[in-house]
């Protein structure tokens, strides 16, 4: 595999004719995507075995990630599922081994999604696992086998436990909020939800999970790591005890300011929450950036999120997920914290008005150097077609490619079978789990097995995969601004392992570069503000870059090529 | 005597000997018929003069004068007084037109047109209590009048009362399936009841019989965009235009429509020159035009105009949020702090009262007997400037906890709602903003 990783990209590099960067072109494959899950030994299987009507908190879904638990250089695959967690091994060959029974990920019981951060930065990504009653933070031991479980549960003595046994805790991120090189963590949390308060509803004579609009919003929780392994509760301290509430989505960039972080909540309908550092706390600049509300200035079903600089101009704008009949939305960065909403121009909101919209992520797929965007669909009512015949539970995933900037074109026709298919869709990460240079996907059908989207484009664009390693700052780099020069064109990505819909994604920062022959520099400036600049960087390749040494060695797939 | 036939009767020389052959005797016999015959000819008139048809058929005849005269002359002349009205009605003298269906239903209490005149007329002059009783009776004297059917409906549609304008309008298609504005009618309630695949179905028989009607096609055109089918509802837009280019909600729709829902390099290009012709045109919701139009400026950074133009929205229209919450981001891109907080304040105290109005109304749509979310609600509509709303919540919720204090706000609002009624000047089906 890894030879023929080689040879493919000499290929690349000779036949610059093959290049696919329109979806014309993309016709010409039979799909974009392969679903390899079964026979990369993924038969992890979600649903309700049958049940319905389905209330709101059973209809949220789950959530995925891909994370390289234990730094072989190979994404492994963590699946959240309704009753407990799922931990998959890479083997690196395609094949992944269900490790769970040894991963120590206990946690049981009404789940949703999961956040991947190195907390105490040891090298090896923790996770956060969110629920309904119950959340857990799993500490990496970095080894397991004889001397026991991988992940310990170390949630009573960080103090991240759930609030009670009916707090809604949905989306969760890592990012370093204060700037001391530790983690902190956002913790999103949904509705009101006692067993006294109402489940179901009638819609037109039918029983159905209520809408979210019958529930009283519940409010993020914003926890200060203290290098000690515990968290301290800092939300008012902070300023973020001005979030509207039922939040499903958060996603992290780098502040614009020059160092820091800054956060966005996407809430279901309650405005969006855009958390900018200013003066020691954080600002809500969502109302005044223009990215709490709909184009028009209305509340929207923010489900999931992402950062992406979709246009190349440096800024990363910002996408969200919505409700049916909601266009999802696309947030241009036009600079200094203000934002123009451009998802109908751009050809996102029309196509994508039909479907309950969860997982919002840019990625490029073709490598061509536009960020794409991807959205997985699914109704939140279980039994929708009998209130609404027009309207199904199962949705199809939706592909865009983004033409330069200037226009998102639809390619799920020309996804793969797996795009024909409607699935319920939720939670979804990103990630090239076999290192051939293409970021494949990991996607949640909350009533089918996952999904493992195998990226098959065949353009022979270029690229460039780059890890952080965070010395000052936190070890994962969140937070991060790397600016990859090729051929005079530069590109910009932040670090996050969040984003999407409750799931966590591949660390390294996936670059399409095109056509571009040559990589003239890399400018790293990390969260505590401080750049480094890097040159003779290769093409088609992982390279990691540690803070204050630069390029520290070839990352350990590159190796192995 | 034989009778000649037709063909000799006919043949002009054959008239002619015979005239000179006959003797006097038989000329004294001859008269006798003819005179016969013309005094059933005359009885004949005399009785078809007065006839009701051919009554009818002369008064109808008659100018404005004419039937006054006539009126004047046989006041309990229930016909006369009839058309009298009927005339006045045309001519849109509608006080003289209720005073005379007035009379007419007096004279013929069974007479169900003159009821539905009257209903008509009160319709017009806004008494829509007293049109909505003769419009019932115009239906007890005739149960298949159509139109009083399709008023019925109207007036409760325009008194925001969907359950019992469907039904009517419903029957009023029923009985007289080629109604194009009775289906057009039911199309427009099918929309705001959300029921969108009856309401298409209605807007496709409103055109199938009135292709002509660009107010049908853009309506159709504007349901189909908004159930996602944007290539078929442009079609019909471009239809409206076809058949007025100068139609102005079909250039509004249009111009948003090329902006929000076809991208494309020149899209922004289209929509401006289509939005600003809609400016200069009637629209429906000319508050749309112009917001639409400001969000075009702000996209194309031109931030001075999407001022003019988002100001413009809010006199139209100053309790929609949208514009204000645009119109601040358009002041923020010009430097203007201080207008740009001013709006968007008065944005949130808006935007907050829609969420909050949005949620009870779903709480309350499941649980029903919760009194502190109605008052609640009846307040956000209240503070929203929905007074009809406001009403039938503070209503229902009095009747189930009568307060004194709570009673003030209602009798308040009552006043504040009867001003608007009497200023409203809506008298036909619109079709609602789809968003």
């Amino acid at each position: 595999m890894l030879l023929a990783s080689l040879l493919a990209g000499c290929r690349a590099a000779q036949a610059p004719s093959a290049v696919r960067t329109t979806p014309a072109s993309a016709s010409a494959v039979p799909g974009l995507f392969r679903d390899v899950a079964q026979e990369a030994g993924l038969d992890y299987r979600w649903g309700h075995g049958g049940k319905s009507p389905l209330n709101i908190l059973e209809t949220l879904g789950h959530g995925c990630a891909f994370l390289d638990y234990d730094q072989d250089g190979f994404l492994d695959i963590l699946l959240v599922g309704n009753r407990r967690c799922a931990l998959y091994h890479n083997l690196g060959n395609g094949h992944f081994q269900d490790v769970t029974a040894r991963s120590g990920l206990t946690l049981e019981g009404g789940l949703f999604g999961v956040a991947v951060g190195d907390y105490d930065n040891d090298g090896y990504p923790d996770v956060y696992v969110t629920g309904y009653g119950k959340c857990a933070l799993y500490h990496n031991r970095g080894k397991g086998g004889a001397s026991g479980p991988v992940f310990e549960d170390v949630t009573r003595k960080a103090g991240l436990g759930a609030r009670g046994p009916y707090d809604v805790v949905t989306a969760a991120a890592f990012v370093d909020l204060d700037g001391d090189g530790r983690l902190d963590l956002f913790a999103g949390r949904y509705i009101v939800f006692k067993p006294d308060t109402i489940r179901f509803c009638k819609y037109q004579g039918i029983l159905a999970g209520c809408g979210v609009k019958n529930y009283t919003p519940d409010f993020p929780r914003v926890y200060r790591n203290n290098g000690d392994g515990t968290f301290r509760d800092m939300t008012q301290a902070w300023g973020f005890d001005s979030a509207h509430g039922r939040c499903l989505g958060v996603a992290v960039r780098a502040a614009d300011g020059g160092r820091g972080s800054l956060v966005y909540a996407a809430n279901d309908e309650e405005p969006g929450d855009l958390f900018v550092p200013k003066g020691g706390r954080y600002a809500n600049l969502g109302t005044s950036s223009g990215t709490a509300f709909n184009r028009d200035g209305l509340t929207q079903g923010g489900m999931g999120v992402d950062w992406g600089d979709f246009n190349d101009d440096g800024r990363p704008d910002l996408a969200v997920s919505t409700f049916q009949v909601e266009p999802n939305s696309l947030y241009r960065n036009d600079g200094g914290d203000m934002y123009t909403e451009v998802g109908a121009t751009l050809g996102i909101a029309a196509p994508t008005s039909a479907y309950v919209a969860w997982t919002a992520k840019f990625f490029d797929y073709d490598n061509d150097g536009w960020p794409d965007l991807f959205f997985t669909n699914g109704h939140s009512q279980d039994n929708v077609h009998q209130v609404q015949p027009d309207k199904s539970y199962a949705q199809p995933m939706m592909l865009f490619h983004n033409e330069q900037g200037r226009l998102f074109t639809e390619v799920s026709a020309q996804g793969g079978p797996a795009f024909a298919h409607p699935i319920v869709g939720r939670g979804a990460a990103f990630g090239d789990y076999d290192n051939d240079g293409r970021v494949d996907m990991l996607v949640v059908d909350e009533e089918g097995r996952a999904l493992l989207l195998h990226n098959e484009d065949r353009s022979a664009n270029h690229w460039l995969g780059v890890r952080l390693i965070g010395t000052q700052s936190n070890r994962d780099g969140i937070g991060a601004r790397v600016q990859v020069t090729a051929d005079g064109k530069t590109y910009t990505q932040d670090a996050q392992l969040a984003g999407g819909y409750i799931s966590a994604h591949d660390p390294r920062l996936h670059f399409g570069l095109g056509q571009a022959r040559r990589i003239e520099q890399i400018v790293v400036r990390w969260p505590n503000g401080k750049t480094e600049t890097l040159r003779e960087v290769p093409l088609d390749a992982y390279v990691e870059i540690t803070e204050g040494k630069g390029l520290t060695r070839p990352s350990p797939q590159t190796a192995k090529k | 005597m034989s009778v000649p036939s037709k063909s000799k009767f006919d043949d002009p020389s054959t008239q002619s000997r015979r005239a000179t052959a006959l003797p006097a005797r038989a000329s004294a016999f001859r008269l006798l018929p003819l005179l016969l015959v013309g005094l059933v000819l005359i009885g004949t008139a005399w009785g078809v003069r007065s006839s009701r048809w051919v009554r009818e058929t002369a008064l109808r005849g008659k100018d404005l004068p004419d039937l006054e005269a006539a009126v004047r002359a046989r006041p309990d002349d229930a016909l006369a007084q009839y058309y009298l009205a009927k005339r006045y009605y045309l001519e849109r003298r509608f006080p003289e037109a209720r005073d005379a269906y007035t009379a007419a239903v007096r004279l013929d209490p069974s007479s169900a047109r003159a009821h539905l005149g009257l209903g008509l007329t009160l319709f017009e002059l806004g008494d829509m209590g007293q049109a909505r009783s003769e419009l019932a009776q115009a239906l007890q004297q005739d149960s298949h009048l159509a139109w009083a059917e399709y008023m019925l409906g109207k007036i409760a549609w325009l008194e925001n009362n969907l359950a019992e304008a469907v039904p009517h309008v419903k029957r009023a298609t029923q009985l007289d399936p080629r109604s194009d504005q009775a289906w057009y009618g039911l199309g427009i309630c099918y929309i705001q009841l959300r029921r969108y695949n009856e309401a298409m179905d209605a807007m496709r028989q409103a055109v199938a019989r009135n292709e002509a009607s660009p107010r049908y096609h853009t309506a159709l055109g504007e349901l189909l965009v908004y159930r996602g089918n944007v290539d078929e509802g442009r079609k019909e837009y471009e239809r409206a235009l076809q058949l007025n280019p100068d139609y102005g909600p079909a250039c509004g729709l249009m111009g948003s429509l090329y902006m929000h829902k076809m991208p494309g390099l020149d899209s922004l290009d289209r929509a401006e020159a289509l939005l600003l012709k809609a400016t200069r045109l009637d629209t429906y919701h000319p508050q749309d035009v112009y917001f639409d139009l400001g969000q075009l400026y702000i996209q194309k950074g031109q931030f001075k105009k999407a001022v003019e133009a988002l100001q413009q929205s809010i006199r139209i229209d100053p309790r929609d949020e949208r514009p204000y919450y645009i119109l601040a981001k358009a002041y923020r891109r010009l430097g203007d702090t201080k207008s740009a907080d001013a709006t968007e304040k008065r944005f949130r105290f808006i935007s907050e009262r829609h969420v909050l109005k949005e949620s009870l109304e779903a709480r309350l749509s499941h649980v029903p007997e919760d009194a502190a979310n109605r008052l609640r609600l009846a307040r956000v509509y209240r503070d929203l400037g929905l007074s009809e709303q406001a009403v039938e919540q503070y209503a229902v919720y009095l009747r189930q906890h009568p307060d004194d204090a709570v009673r003030r706000e209602f009798n308040q609002l009552l006043q504040e709602e009867a001003q608007s009624r009497a200023n409203r000047k809506q008298r036909d089906f619109v079709a609602p903003h789809l968003q």
